[in-house]
């Protein structure tokens, strides 16, 4: 029953921990768009000045503004790269820290699984997940913050200034990401985990 | 008790690349592990390494496994199984220190893609993996990578491995999904036959770089890249590149003419571009061999076409193949049966350094063509395959299969019973062998089939028969006999005499009595209204000739293709040129290098391995490579004196009008079908037919046998000797006494000259 | 209040050429010097803001533009179907534009005084270095009016700014006049742009305002 009890309070933990970070997380993510909104926006505009036929135009006359506006358009957009790097960084922590403490759990279910027959390990009510469901809840939170991470990571590897037309096209790449990693899965295992801890 | 099995179900799409493996409750029980340990599941295919998790549902009786780490398993290997709970084996745990692996991109994934080792790290993390497994990115993951196989682990452990977040992960080797595929799929070797020394070096060339790196830096040799095989359609080129690429485990790459140009001015070239490209980033990691096929197409000879893409294309291709410099390893091979029509400036050393010729296939050669073809065929003990060697002269590899097909149909058809055991027989080859023409014969000049005439057939003339049979028959079919006295053969024959004395029919003979190639020129075939193009043909018939030894040529009025020098007047006609063709021909300084046949190594050196039997075909075919020249003409006073002199048309046969006791032959031969009366004496009416022709005769007994038609109606049954004695009235002969003497001039000059 | 004074007048009393630098005493020459600086910030900090309303201005007009255009051509396929009225609708007088131009031309008239004021803080630093020049007579070493810039090094900061706003002034000058007139939306975005990121200010104003407000004071380091 010690084992048992230790893996409820190790659970309870990490829980609460994980729905903070996750929330971090939420946070990171939605700050992402606004920046990703005006680096498309920005592309539009570096597209637009590459389109432009300058010199027939009243601003034909300025002397090198061509290179200016570049080098100033360029600009802006390291500086907003480097803002959504700050907010991978964030999503990195979060990633790290619910990781860590999945590990942590399930080393120390493997270090107590002796101790815990299946039976008790597989018992489930009604509306009580039984510790199996609770564990795999863990793993699936965490593996989707690894991999969620790991696709936001080659995603903002892959913006650059030479390929303004994808650049453009960020959001709607961005969408789709967030398409395909609903809430929902982190979201049903904190409610699994939680119902599990609520039980016992 | 015996635990019952279970009933492999496809994975829960919701466990997808969670290496979850579920099971109900009395299983995990039996096993006796923790949740999430690892197992290995052995099925037909392969191995999986999972985790064991219960199912949602606590079901019995029930496996499912996600495949996510395996020796290369795929969904499909895992439908409709059912496991002896005994293939679950659970596995020893432990944290691995580090872990070395191959990475195998994602299609169309750049091969340096950015943060791959970091991907490649987040990707295996928390997985249980184990040396020589493979770990499969599923498709809801969007990751450049899309394997990852375990090369070693630290510390070694054949049972599983996890890793975690602080093991060490080496990437060693980053492989594009092709080469992974090239690797794992099981490679069935191509057979070819007959081209095992081109092939050696092909390999060499191929593999050798790669298997010794060093010691061609260290010799500082730079690797020939570049091999030009040149050879008529259908000889095996793309067979044998094939071949060799999948032997040697070589990446092969294809690059064809019309895949490759696009409408765009300057897509071509840039298709071009990224081919070499991808060729480049291939040959990083193991062999490659680009090759083009029909580069002829693709690289014909600049300033000819006046096409300006063209001639970019053309240079394009020369820089490029310039720049596969020694430090990419990759093999260019590019095959044509047009070699002639290729630019000059890619045919040397750098770009093409070797040119290989693969030339219609010799009598050993289709020996080992047909062996490896039959060797899977179902073939009665009484096919000869030397005979069938023989028999197919001119066949190549493309025409054998053919051959072999068709006859293999025959046999279908033959047995019309769809039984396990049809047997192909000689018959059937021999069918086949009337129905596949082989394909260097489809667009050929002056091939001829002609109604199968025996010697027997022709009346009289023994003296001429024989001398023919000496000049043409026997070295074409006793070569041996000829070698062993010192016999050099004879070269070309002319046949001259008085019309309708059976030139032609005794050629025919010829041809029907030496199963050989038989390629007959007249005039109109030769002549057109281009200047230089009756030449071209003339070699063209030339050349056709060599490639299907032992052949005839035959030119029938020779004295009408080609004129005299002496007799002509302005010595620059299109006969003179025609006649000088025909000279060089004859008795040239040598062959074309791209007709090469056969391997010259084998006739020089190696004799000695070969058993008797091989020996001897060797022998057989060493003497058969050549063709004979036959001429025939009324005029033999018109040709050209070099014509005739030793090497050239160096017999000639006078064919005489014939004489009492020929005519006598002729006119059984002629009234063999003819219903005679008794009183017809052959003997009289040969007797009277002085001066007459062979040609005659024959005109003779038909109007013999037309009279006797016309003076008893329909119902004649026989003819009579009345019938010859009137007819001869009215057919005259066609000779006369003064062409006689003309002939005769000609053939005392023979003699004593 | 004479107590008051006596500090300042001390300072003055003394040369400059001591060399020593004082805190709370300051030449008049310094504080006018360091007053311009607070200027300058100020100024610059004002055409930010003017520049951010203007931006907004001139977006607001980009977008109008571009949905009476998309409204123009939806009007010229109706009347290509009928061929009938063959008189195209002259273009509407848009208040909303109008109103959005006067803005945009009062927030260019503001920054245009923001300029003008900037120009005149460097030729009051002009006067001040003319002025020191005059006292020392051409001599070579004038002390440093705060830590180490010599009094010519402010004007030489002064004119690089004022020449820098002035040439932006003149860009959204063009860019006021002509971005109600253009149909060219590459050309629309190019403009916005140029107003947004004012190519013509180099990073390195700001840097030489920070620079100039930690000599003088200003900013502690």
């Amino acid at each position: 029953m010690a084992a048992m009890a230790a893996m409820v309070e190790a659970l309870r933990e990490w829980a609460v921990a994980a729905a903070r970070r996750d929330a971090a997380w939420r946070a990171a993510v939605a700050a992402c768009a606004p920046l990703l909104a005006s680096l498309a926006g920005l592309a539009a505009q570096m597209r637009a000045a590459q389109r432009l036929a300058w010199d027939g135009t009243p601003l034909g006359a300025f002397s090198e503004l061509r290179e200016r506006l570049w080098r100033k358009q360029r600009g802006a957009a390291e500086a907003l790269l480097e803002e959504l790097c700050e907010r991978r960084e964030e999503l990195r922590a979060v990633r790290d820290a619910v990781g860590a403490g999945a590990a942590a759990v399930l080393r120390l279910y493997e270090e107590r699984a002796a101790e815990l027959s299946l039976t008790e390990v597989l018992r489930r009510g009604p509306r009580c997940p039984s510790l199996a469901d609770a564990l795999e809840g863990l793993q699936d939170v965490e593996r989707y913050y690894r991999h969620m991470y790991l696709e936001i990571r080659l995603f903002l590897l892959l913006i650059s200034c030479d390929s303004l037309a994808d650049m453009e096209a960020l959001q709607q790449a961005w969408e789709r990401i967030l398409e395909r990693y609903g809430e929902e899965t982190v979201q049903d295992a904190f409610l699994k985990i939680s119902l599990f801890l609520d039980n016992q | 008790m015996e635990p019952a099995p279970l009933k492999l179900l496809p994975p829960d799409p919701g466990d997808e690349g969670t290496q979850r493996c579920r099971l109900g409750p009395a299983a995990l029980s039996s096993l006796g592990v923790r949740l999430g340990a690892p197992l290995r599941i052995s099925l037909p295919a392969g191995c999986c390494l999972c985790t064991a998790w219960p199912r949602p549902d606590l079901a019995d009786g029930y496996v499912q496994a996600d495949p996510a780490c395996s020796t290369g398993l795929t969904a499909a290997e895992l439908r409709g199984l059912t496991l002896s709970p005994g293939l679950l084996q659970p596995l020893s745990s432990r944290r691995l220190r580090g872990a070395a692996v191959r990475a195998v991109l994602r299609g169309g994934a750049p091969r340096r893609a950015a943060g791959l080792q970091e991907a490649v790290r987040d990707l295996l993390t928390n997985v249980y993996v184990s040396p020589h497994y493979v770990v499969t990115v599923g498709p809801n993951v969007r990751a450049p990578v899309l394997h990852v196989e375990i090369l070693s682990v630290d510390p070694v452990t054949e049972e599983a491995g996890l890793i975690t977040p602080q093991t060490s992960v080496t990437i060693k080797e980053v492989i594009t999904l092709e080469r992974y595929r090239l690797l794992t799929e099981d490679t069935a070797k191509i057979p070819v036959a007959g081209l095992d020394d081109v092939g050696e070096s092909l390999k060499e060339m191929v593999d050798l770089p790669f298997r010794f790196p060093r010691t061609f830096k260290k010799l500082g040799l730079s690797v020939p890249n570049g091999v030009l095989l040149v050879g008529p359609p259908g000889v095996g080129k793309t067979l044998l590149v094939k071949a060799v690429a999948r032997e040697a485990g070589a990446y092969l790459l294809c690059i064809s003419g019309p895949a490759l140009y696009g409408s765009r001015p300057g897509e071509s070239e840039e298709n071009l571009r990224s081919v070499f490209e991808k060729g480049r980033e291939m040959s990083c990691e193991g062999p490659t061999v680009l090759f083009i096929d029909e580069i002829d197409a693709l690289c014909p000879k600049r300033g000819s076409s006046n096409s300006a893409p063209e001639d970019r294309l053309v240079a394009q291709l020369l820089t490029l193949l310039d720049g596969v410099g020694r430090k990419d390893r990759m093999v260019v091979v590019a095959a044509t049966n047009r070699p002639d029509a290729l630019d000059p400036a890619l045919r040397r050393p750098g770009r093409f350094d070797r040119e290989v010729i693969i030339g219609t296939p010799t009598l050993t050669q289709r020996r080992s063509i047909l062996q490896m073809l039959t060797c899977s065929m179902p073939i009665s003990t009484d096919i000869d395959l030397v005979k069938l060697a023989e028999m197919t002269t001119g066949y190549v590899g493309a025409d054998l299969t053919a051959l072999c097909r068709e006859a293999a149909m025959q046999a279908v058809f033959h047995s019309s019973l769809d039984s396990a055991e049809v047997l192909i027989n000689m018959a059937d080859f021999q069918e086949a062998f009337k129905k596949i023409q082989p394909s260097s014969f489809r667009s050929a000049i002056g091939l001829k089939e002609c109604k199968p005439i025996t010697w027997e057939q022709i009346g009289g003339l023994e003296d001429v028969k024989l001398k023919l049979k000496q000049s043409v028959e026997w070295p074409m079919k006793f070569p041996q006999a000829f070698a062993r006295m010192g016999l050099a053969r004879p070269k070309g024959v002319l046949l001259y005499g008085p019309s309708g004395c059976a030139k032609t029919t005794l050629v025919k003979a010829v041809a029907t009595s030496c199963h050989c190639s038989f390629l007959s020129v007249s005039g109109a075939e030769l002549f057109s209204p281009y200047v230089g193009d009756s030449e071209k043909i003339l070699s063209q018939v030339f050349r056709q000739a060599r490639a299907n030894t032992p052949a005839i040529i035959f030119l029938d009025e020779i004295d009408s293709i080609l004129g005299s020098r002496s007799h002509s007047k302005s010595g620059h006609g299109v006969s003179e040129r025609v006649l000088s063709v025909l000279l060089n021909e004859l008795d040239g300084v040598g062959l074309k290098v791209t007709e090469r046949r056969g391997n010259k190594l084998q006739l020089e050196g190696r004799c000695e391995e070969l058993s008797d039997e091989e020996r001897q075909l060797e022998f057989q075919e060493t003497l058969s490579r050549d063709f004979m020249v036959v001429a025939a003409t009324n005029r033999p006073d018109m040709l050209d004196d070099a014509l005739l002199r030793p090497g050239r048309l160096d017999r000639v046969i006078y064919v005489p009008p014939p004489d009492l006791k020929g005519r006598l032959s002729i006119l059984k031969i002629c009234t063999e079908k003819i219903p005679l009366d008794t009183d017809v004496s052959l003997q009289d009416i040969a007797a009277l037919t002085d001066l007459f022709s062979g040609a005659d005769i024959e005109n003779l007994c038909k109007e013999a046998a037309l009279l006797a038609l016309q003076e008893n109606g329909l119902e004649a049954t026989a003819v009579k000797h009345g019938h010859f004695v009137k007819s001869l009235e009215t057919v005259k002969p066609s000779l006369s006494m003064k062409d006689l003497e003309f002939y005769e001039k000609i053939y005392s000059q023979e003699l004593t000259t | 209040m004479f107590s008051m004074n006596f500090p300042f007048l001390s300072s003055i009393a003394k040369s400059p050429a001591d060399g020593t630098p004082r805190r709370p005493v300051l030449s008049v020459s310094a504080r006018k010097v360091k007053d311009n600086a607070a200027d300058w910030h100020n100024l610059m900090m004002k055409w930010e803001r003017l520049n951010d309303s203007g931006f907004t201005t001139a977006n607001k007009i980009v977008n109008m533009k571009i949905s009476e255009q998309l409204q123009d051509n939806k009007l010229e396929i109706t009347c290509d179907n009928s061929t009938t009225e063959s008189e195209k609708p002259s273009p509407k007088y848009n208040e909303e534009l109008d109103n959005c131009c006067t803005e945009l031309l009062e927030t260019l008239k503001k920054m245009t005084k923001i300029q003008l004021k900037m120009e005149k803080l460097s030729s009051t630093t002009k006067g001040i270095c003319d002025l020191e020049k005059f006292h020392h007579g051409g001599g070579s070493c004038a002390a440093p009016l705060f830590h180490t810039w010599p009094t010519a090094y402010f004007y030489e900061v002064s004119l690089k700014l004022s020449e820098m706003y002035k040439k932006e002034l003149q860009l959204k000058q063009t860019i006021v006049q002509e971005i109600a007139h253009s149909a060219d939306q590459d050309l629309m975005m190019v403009y916005l742009s140029s107003w947004l990121y004012q190519p013509y200010l180099d990073n390195s104003s700001k840097l030489l305002l920070e620079a100039m407000l930690l000599e003088t004071g200003h900013r502690q380091c």
